[in-house]
């Protein structure tokens, strides 16, 4: 991990941390108003059940509905204030004719008070959630983050070993030009070849790069071939140092989703990882994207751009497969992996609104199936 | 650069000089990437060596073999150069197959990757290994020290 990474261990709490029930993550002032409405009914029906005129109970919706209204609470308090008056008022002034003015009065002045309070509570209720949210969202993408340095670390042993072949070539050829013996077109040969090798470390270099910058969550129609054919490339090398083949097959068309490629990527790299560690002793890793075309609960036809990752390894004991997509549950050896490749990944698909299945059979292999949104 | 070469040898002494009494050494080069080849063989060529080419470990196998028996009864090769990483058969897998099957002709192992495994598994075949990038200078020095090495062992008996 970079220096002024935080540890992985003190973003547990911010992840963990159940967030508050969802209903109050989903309450803000828009439904206060129903919420409230809800309540007065509630008080409605109490009133027709003690009683109560049905006259008095339609009176006092009238304010609360005025309130609802205008969704201003200097309005609101304006009103309760008066009517609070009004009721003061009453308790001293007597006589048949205001008593029931004042009655009237003295409950619409209750029924603001409850839409206020419910107003008051939600707003506050809702500068928390989102508080929270912030913390957690940046908690998220630290982790992330981290996350995608491991996995840098991973496949930087493989660019090195990437790169000593094309440097070995350019040193090589200096070599057969210094000595001074080679003939003018040899010399151009190469020279050529170096300016090649030069690209062709260019490229390794710029897309182990590109891996590790932060990217960015915003999202836009990416051809998942190309993300596919580009994280391959990366990991091909250090699957093959166990004797691992990445087998990609696309389709001859564009499979288009809606994607932070970023992301994606680090999804992908991660799937792709696995599946190679699943193999020590080597093998062939299927990985493959599609768009698929299914019919929902309803009936309609819906589509989703599918990335599928097929390992021929030792697969996962089905006691684990509820467990896998855990943050910081891990089977693999102390210090060989941190746990979190697949929950990152899991939590990476879901913000896409997507899903991330996993089928596996011990000594058989597993198979991961990301679905994302088309484009 | 993990192996140190024995350069014991007179200065004056030309390469060339450590081949069969047929003729020059023998050299196989062994690796996937062309352009590598290119430069290896190439300066292998000008140090006077009589150079042949591999693809793969499975094509080391196939040339080794057809070497030893029917075309060149002589001494098949002297030296092999060959990559770890290759497609299909390792650099090390090709080695652990020659030696079971007694096939002691003196090897280099060139590596990107020279992790404490890989070094310790060519140490226990006592084959010297080149980690990548190395200098041309460096692989012909080494392989003057391999082939003397292997002359004098050859010379005292103490190879079967």
């Amino acid at each position: 991990m970079a220096h002024g990474e935080p540890p992985l261990e003190s973003l547990l709490p911010e992840v963990k941390e159940p967030l508050l029930p969802a209903v109050v993550a989903r309450l803000d002032r828009r439904n206060a108003v129903p919420v409230s409405l809800v309540l007065l009914v509630a008080a409605s029906i109490g009133d027709f059940l003690s009683g109560v005129d049905i006259m008095f109970t339609l009176l006092y919706l009238f304010p609360v509905a005025l309130g609802a209204w205008f969704r201003g609470r200097r309005f609101g308090f304006a009103l309760a204030s008066m009517a609070i008056v009004s009721g003061v008022f009453s308790s001293y002034g007597g006589g048949a004719a205001h008593v029931r003015l004042l009655a009237i009065a003295w409950n619409q002045a209750g029924a603001l008070g409850v839409f206020l309070s419910v107003v008051w509570l939600v707003d506050r209720l809702h500068a928390f959630v989102e508080e929270e949210q912030r913390k957690r969202g940046i908690a998220v993408s630290q982790l992330r983050h981290a996350e995608r340095l491991n996995v840098i670390g991973t496949m930087a042993a493989g660019v090195a070993h990437e790169l000593g072949t094309p440097l070995n070539v350019i040193t090589g050829n200096a070599e057969l030009m210094d000595s001074g013996q080679l003939t003018r077109e040899k010399v151009h040969r190469s020279s050529q070849t170096i300016l090649t090798q030069a690209a062709r470390m260019t490229e390794i270099i710029s897309h182990l790069l590109e891996f590790g910058r932060r990217g960015g969550t915003a999202r836009e129609p990416r051809d998942l071939r190309l993300l596919l054919q580009k994280t391959t490339a990366l990991l091909q090398p250090i699957a093959s140092r166990t004797g691992c083949t990445i087998v990609v097959s696309t389709p001859p068309t564009e499979v288009n989703a809606l994607v932070a490629a970023s992301e994606i990527e680090q999804v992908l790299a991660n799937l792709l990882l696995n599946a190679v560690q699943a193999m020590p002793d080597g093998g062939t890793v299927r990985a493959s994207c599609e768009l698929e075309h299914t019919l929902d609960a309803r009936g309609r036809e819906t589509s989703f751009a599918c990335l599928v990752v097929e390992d021929e390894g030792s697969g996962i004991r089905a006691a684990y497969l509820p467990r896998i997509f855990d943050p910081f549950f891990t089977t693999k050896g102390v210090g060989k992996g941190t746990g979190l490749g697949l929950s990152i990944s899991y939590g990476i698909v879901e913000d896409h609104q997507g899903t991330l299945h996993v089928s596996s059979e011990e000594g058989r292999g597993s198979k991961f199936v990301v679905r994302l949104p088309v484009a | 650069m993990t192996t140190e070469p024995n350069l014991d040898w007179d200065d004056e002494e030309a390469p060339t000089d450590v081949g069969t009494d047929a003729g020059p050494a023998r050299v196989l080069v062994a690796d996937d990437d062309e352009a590598l080849r290119f430069v290896i063989v190439s300066r292998l060529l000008d140090d006077g060596y009589e150079v042949f080419e591999a693809e793969s470990g499975a094509d080391i196998l196939t040339k080794l073999d057809v070497m030893r028996q029917d075309d060149f009864p002589s001494e098949g090769f002297d030296l092999l150069v060959l990559d770890h990483r290759m497609p299909g058969l390792t650099g090390l897998d090709v080695l652990r197959t020659l030696r079971a099957s007694r096939c002691e002709i003196p090897a280099i192992l060139m590596t990107a990757f020279p992790d404490a495994t890989l070094q310790a598994e060519a140490r226990s075949l006592e084959v010297p290994l080149l980690s990548k990038p190395f200098s041309l200078a460096t692989l012909s020095d080494v392989a003057v020290a391999t082939l003397l090495a292997r002359a004098r062992a050859t010379a005292t008996g103490a190879t079967p």
